[in-house]
């Protein structure tokens, strides 16, 4: 178990918004949350996603969580 | 944010910490006059409300007039003792407000902020414990004090005339005893709060 606030989960968040051709301020809007808190979901700062972010996430970038979200093992 | 910063207005606040500026200087004053007073020629007495008229006899320097048992030529031992019976109540009363104080300055930066429900149980078993200590102690002290000026000295004459129960009776309160319990239980739902609003941080 990682320590509390530590997680092995990562965003890709970037990737998605190049191949769409999207912008972070667009796609805020689009969804629907604030620039900042999607900043800090891009930057791996966040430490839970509500399923209501994930699902308009998923509508408007079209895609599957498992595209969103990816389980990188920690180098040993 | 602005709205928790606000739960606990600033007048609140100032309040408390006059209340217990004041309950300070009233303890500071007493523990003054106790100490100017000491040496011979000053009275130490200890009220007994009549309870202890009919006892004799009392020891030398000792007079019992006006529900008031007092020696002429009290001993470091009796000044102390007094010193206690006196303080004991209003240090109680200044310790819950500075508590108090703490626990609303605390509150007013947020209240979930995590020392809340920390100074909260604080207070609650300051309360809970306190509640009865101190007028445990003012009535000990009373009664050790009683023992230094009458050889007519027995727990059972005390507690039959009345002098145990009334020093006792009048300063504890069992609400505020209460109140100390309820106040360490909410710590305990304000601290399961704090934690749920902590994992709820950072949440996108």
């Amino acid at each position: 178990m990682p320590p509390e606030g530590e997680h092995e989960i990562e965003v890709r968040l970037d990737e998605l918004l190049e191949r769409r051709g999207m912008t972070l301020s667009r796609l805020a809007e689009l969804v629907g949350v604030t620039l900042v808190n999607l900043s800090v979901l891009k930057n791996g700062r966040a430490r839970a996603i509500r399923f209501s972010t994930l699902t308009k996430l998923c509508e408007v970038l079209d895609c599957q969580p498992g595209d969103l979200l990816t389980y990188r093992p920690p180098e040993r | 944010m602005a709205t928790e910063t606000k739960a606990i207005k600033p007048g609140l606040v100032r309040l408390v910490n006059l209340l217990f500026l004041l309950s300070l200087v009233a303890l500071v004053l007493r523990l003054g006059f106790a100490v100017q007073n000491v040496g011979p020629g000053f009275l130490t007495c200890v009220d007994t409300r009549d309870a202890l008229a009919p006892i004799q006899p009392l020891f030398p320097g000792v007079t019992n007039s006006g529900g008031r048992l007092c020696d002429a030529s009290p001993d470091l031992e009796q000044q102390f003792l007094l010193l206690v019976h006196r303080i004991a109540v209003p240090a109680f009363t200044c310790a819950v407000l500075w508590f108090l104080a703490r626990w609303l300055r605390t509150a007013s930066k947020g209240p979930f902020d995590q020392q809340v429900p920390v100074v909260m149980r604080g207070l609650g078993r300051l309360l809970t414990v306190g509640g009865v200590v101190a007028p445990l102690v003012q009535y000990l002290s009373a009664a050790y004090l009683i023992r230094t000026m009458t050889s007519f000295y027995d727990w059972r004459h005390l507690t039959t005339f009345g002098v145990v129960p009334f020093e006792f009776r009048e300063s504890f309160s069992f609400t505020l005893v209460l109140v100390g319990l309820v106040m360490i239980a909410f710590a305990k739902i304000m601290r399961a709060g704090v934690e749920m609003r902590k994992d709820l941080e950072g949440t996108v």
